[in-house]
């Protein structure tokens, strides 16, 4: 069992001072906040609360951005920034360059754009800051990206600050997921998206045009960082193909990883060419690294964040499924058929119960009910017996590797729904919200990490429900709908699968 | 095109189940939280039924849920239009017979235990079949849900008729499903709310002993209220004629179904769920493909299916535009679309061209046209879509990423920054200068314009979308798997 929240970081690397920079210089940001996404960047890294006095804006003109004190060249800084960060016209990025290399400024982050992905003008500045790096010993992300976010920003000196240099503002709950992305909107615009269904991420980099830090030198920081349990990619191209393998091969046995290859089709190879001017490779070559690596790999948005979130979850509470079958509780009838067929679809089992396990399941539901694989208890308001008994059953037969139990629902809205329609509620019923902790998520939560068997519930709500919430504060593995627990469980139990090959 | 009214299928059997004027409610009572029926009746009064005509049996109760209870539908001064029972399996024979001497026609049966438990069950099940028979009545279920109707009294703007369990009501639209799930017919109404699926009927069938899939399949085949069908299946019990039916509505009605059965798992489930024998995969897929349905087996593709062509704009071919502002998604989708048949056709010269005026100079000219950060909204909503509508070289648009600004605004604000006053982009103006043009424009030209918004459902924003019946969705995987059911859809529709 492994706890992150006692963790501390990888600090024996170069890359720990970019993600935890003490102080950091920002170029191009200014009081517009809405036309300028250099001053949505600035704002974010304020909001952000780790650091104090030490972000020091650039402007040729004002003397204060955003309530900090402006300086006109980082020549007049008074300390030398752990960082640098650069979001300004293409132009003007040698220069600044240059002097943050007088000043002694190793780490920079470079938003701008306009390099390789537009032509032969592109390349001869990419060139040109390839060499200013290497003059000044300065390691740099980008150009052509979005930055980084961090949160677990200074911990554990800093209790709860974050680290985000994207201009957009969701912030997700920190977890053990660290993404590295070719892509600036997988990095960061997917936020939104990580917050609602409880997506806990602990690092996300947009590395662009990966012109001096590329996925291998994050990869090696993330197999090392403690705060990292399972890593996300997006790929357009990987230009260290041997390097590549190499680390990832160590790396998969302890952390499991989940990939999105963007390229393989012509559309994407054009639309790749003018994103970050990568060449997308052959689709082939990419499966069979992934095959041969035990990489997780998606086309999928919303399955590469279902993936992230189903490993983070057995990581850091290590549930594995050891085998194939899933037993499929619900309170009805169509969601257990249709999560039956995907399970067949996606490899799982679903068997059929010894005569012994149908009995004991029998005496716990109504006679109009079926005890065979999945069970459908109809409708049943005893949700400790959905929730917890049927699962622990299960769990003890020994005849299920994992568990899908469908009929979550928010209680405390149809408690408020039952009350607006004349009904008293008292105290006792009003104590379900507090039972559920102790009576469900507190034990089921034991039995899973005994057994090895992970149990993931379902339901009607959309996430922003607040029963939707407590399992995810709980990071018990909530769904709403059934498309994805099936999905979930059958790409877990292939990594499980691997990973025991591996390491037997 | 909707008309308020189903009036023409006034003589339609069914009509009364959706639009009953009076009503007899077997096993509710005063406990919602441990009586499904009572949670039913609740929901019936809630829906704006004439409450002086809802008439709750009990054999103890004087009176439920504020309502004047009778011990026996003989006692009641009139003959409802429908019952509806919630009882125990055995009682349900003695019921219905009382039912029948009183000359009820139309019985909703939501009582499971029947054929789907074996041998005793299929008894029961016979003996209510012979008892509707004696006095011509007819029945939907038993082991169902019932009914939910958006457009009951749909003169009045809140008003419906809903039998199910669940509380939650979808927003009135011309969708309408088919199930026989309950949970498929019913429980589905949150996750409606959330994305925007506006229904207006839906039926949960349960073991279709006297009204099956066909029958409704035939009513809302004429019905003025439905434009769109959607279809839970774990059996088709007339195939013949639900051949015939389906073949006659496709081309006006798409019509979206999932096939359940299938697997050994599924089909020990559906025995287990409504008593079916369900069948091949393969004899649905032909048969969904001879007939031009659209079939998933995932539901949230099921829900987006039906709400895109609820919209009713069907593209003409399979070529795409897409406009991001944001490379990685913009090649996602490009490569989403490739592996299913659509095509990301190269911009001709003369395109080209025109665009270069609104794109950045470090953005390239190209399909996915990538456009980078910029906050020049003008361009991305009406500019260049209306460049590309107007070349005729695509037949439908996806543009990422719209943003609410009023949520970034606040953000802005509370972090101290300029207020912008100067500039009025309430949601409201925004409607105004930035969708209803190139709506206009959809409709004339009938390509599709879809919009991707990260900021999520729940931003206001994205809830003007919603509103208006703009396809809005909130992450890149959809837009392309529903923009290619449509082109299925106006392929099948050309043959």
């Amino acid at each position: 069992m492994t706890n992150i929240d006692n963790k501390i970081p990888f600090k024996d690397h170069f890359l720990y001072s970019i993600l935890n920079p003490k102080s950091i210089a920002v170029f191009g940001a200014n009081n517009n906040l809405l036309t300028t996404m250099g001053s949505m960047q600035l704002r974010n890294i304020i909001a952000g609360g780790g650091f104090t006095n030490n972000i020091y804006p650039i402007h040729p003109r004002l003397e204060e951005v955003q309530g900090l004190k402006a300086y006109k060249s980082v020549l007049n800084l008074p300390v030398t920034p752990d960082l640098a960060f650069l979001i300004l016209p293409t132009k003007a990025i040698p220069q600044v360059m240059e002097e943050c290399g007088q000043k002694g400024i190793k780490n920079l982050l470079i938003t701008s754009g306009g390099f390789r992905e537009s032509g032969s003008d592109g390349i001869n500045l990419s060139n040109k800051i390839d060499h200013i790096a290497k003059s000044y010993n300065i390691r740099f992300i980008g150009p052509n990206c979005l930055g980084i976010y961090n949160g677990w920003y200074g911990y554990p000196e800093k209790k709860s600050a974050f680290f985000n240099t994207f201009w957009p503002y969701a912030i997700p709950e920190r977890g053990n997921i660290s993404i590295i992305s070719q892509s600036g909107t997988v990095a960061a615009q997917t936020f939104w998206h990580a917050k609602d269904m409880g997506v806990k991420i602990s690092k996300s980099v947009s590395v662009g045009n990966e012109r001096n830090i590329d996925i291998v030198n994050l990869l090696e920081y993330f197999k090392e960082d403690p705060q990292t349990e399972v890593i996300g990619l997006y790929i357009e191209e990987i230009k260290r193909g041997k390097e590549f393998i190499n680390i990832v091969k160590k790396i998969i046995p302890e952390k499991p990883i989940v990939a999105i290859y963007a390229g393989g089709t012509r559309a994407a190879t054009r639309s790749i060419m003018s994103h970050t001017g990568s060449i997308g490779g052959n689709q082939k070559i990419y499966d069979a690294v992934f095959k041969e690596t035990g990489i997780i790999s998606t086309d999928s948005i919303m399955d590469f964040l279902y993936y992230l979130r189903t490993f983070s979850f057995a990581q850091k509470y290590n549930v594995f499924p050891k085998g194939k079958r899933v037993a499929i509780v619900t309170d009805s009838g169509g969601s257990g058929s249709m999560m039956a067929k995907t399970s067949e679809l996606y490899g799982l089992e679903v068997p059929e119960f010894s005569e012994e396990l149908s009995v004991q399941i029998s005496d716990l539901i109504p006679p109009t009910a079926s005890a065979v694989n999945p069970i459908d208890v109809t409708f049943d308001v005893n949700f400790i017996n959905l929730f917890y008994k049927f699962p622990k059953i299960l769990m003890k037969s020994g005849e299920v590797n994992s568990i899908i139990v469908y009929g979550v629902f928010d209680f405390d809205d149809v408690l408020k729904t039952m009350e607006l329609s004349g009904m008293r509620i008292d105290d006792s019923m009003k104590s379900i919200k507090v039972m559920i902790d102790n009576a469900v998520l507190k034990p089921i939560k034991r039995l899973m990490r005994k057994y090895s068997v992970p149990v993931f519930y379902a339901g009607p709500f959309p996430y922003r429900y607040p029963w939707f919430q407590k399992f995810n504060s709980y990071n018990v593995p909530i769904f709403e709908l059934w498309d994805h627990p099936t999905k979930c469980l059958s790409i877990l139990s292939q990594y499980s699968d691997f990973r025991k090959k591996l390491t037997n | 095109m909707t008309e308020i009214n189903e009036s023409r299928l006034k003589n339609h059997f069914l009509y009364p189940f959706l639009n009953p004027r009076s009503i007899a409610v077997f096993g509710a009572n005063n406990e919602f939280l441990s009586t499904m029926g009572a949670m039913q009746l609740r929901n019936i009064i809630f829906g704006g039924f004439f409450t002086d005509k809802i008439y709750p049996l009990h054999p103890r109760l004087d009176e439920i849920q504020g309502l004047k209870a009778y011990k026996s539908v003989l006692d009641l001064p009139e003959i409802p239009d429908l019952a509806l029972l919630i009882l125990p399996t055995k009682v349900v024979p003695e019921v219905m017979e009382n039912c029948g001497q009183k000359g009820i026609k139309n019985l909703i049966i939501t009582s499971g235990g029947f054929k789907e438990i074996g041998e005793e069950g299929k008894i029961l099940s016979d003996k209510i079949n012979g008892i509707a028979k004696n006095y011509e009545m007819r029945f939907i279920g038993p082991n169902c849900l019932g009914i939910y109707n958006g457009w009951f009294q749909g003169e009045k703007e809140n008003s419906n008729f809903n039998t199910m369990w669940i509380y939650e009501t979808p927003e009135r639209g011309t969708i309408s499903i088919i199930a026989q799930s309950g949970t498929v017919a019913s429980h589905l109404f949150w996750y409606c709310n959330k994305i925007g699926v506006k229904i207006g009927k839906s039926f949960s069938t349960g073991n279709e002993n006297n009204i099956d899939v066909v029958d409704i399949l035939e009513y809302l085949k004429e019905d003025p209220q439905t434009s769109v069908i959607g279809l839970y299946i774990e059996e088709i019990k007339r195939g013949k004629e639900f051949l015939d039916v389906v073949k006659k509505i496709v081309p006006n009605k798409p019509i979206i179904a999932i096939y359940a059965g299938g697997t050994d798992a599924a089909t020990r489930s559906i025995m287990g769920h409504t008593g079916s024998i369900s069948g091949d995969d393969k004899i649905y897929e032909t048969v969904f493909k001879e007939t031009g349905i659209i079939s998933t087996f995932q539901i949230k593709e099921f829900l987006y299916y039906l709400r895109v062509f609820s919209y009713d704009i069907i593209p003409k071919g399979r070529r795409m535009g897409i406009i991001t502002d944001s490379g990685g998604c913009g090649a996602m989708m490009a490569k989403a679309a490739e592996k299913l048949g659509l095509i990301i056709p190269e911009f001709s010269e003369q395109l080209k061209i025109k665009l270069k005026k609104y794109i950045p100079s470090i953005a390239n000219i190209d399909n996915p046209l990538d456009l980078t950060f910029q906050f020049n909204q003008y361009n991305l909503y009406i500019k260049i879509p209306k460049l590309l509508i107007n070349s005729g070289e695509i037949d439908g648009i996806i543009i990422y990423a719209v943003f609410g600004f009023e949520e970034i605004l606040n953000v802005i604000k509370a972090s101290g920054g300029k207020s912008y006053e100067e500039f009025d982009i309430s949601n409201e103006i925004m409607r105004g200068i930035y969708l209803k043009p190139i709506q206009k424009l959809v409709k004339k030209t009938r390509i599709p314009v879809f919009y991707i918004g990260p900021q999520g459902y729940s931003n206001p924003w994205i809830k003007e979308f919603i509103k208006a019946n703009i396809p809005i969705f909130d992450l890149w995987d959809m837009p392309i798997k529903c923009f290619s059911v449509l082109a299925q859809y106006s392929e099948y529709k050309k043959k």
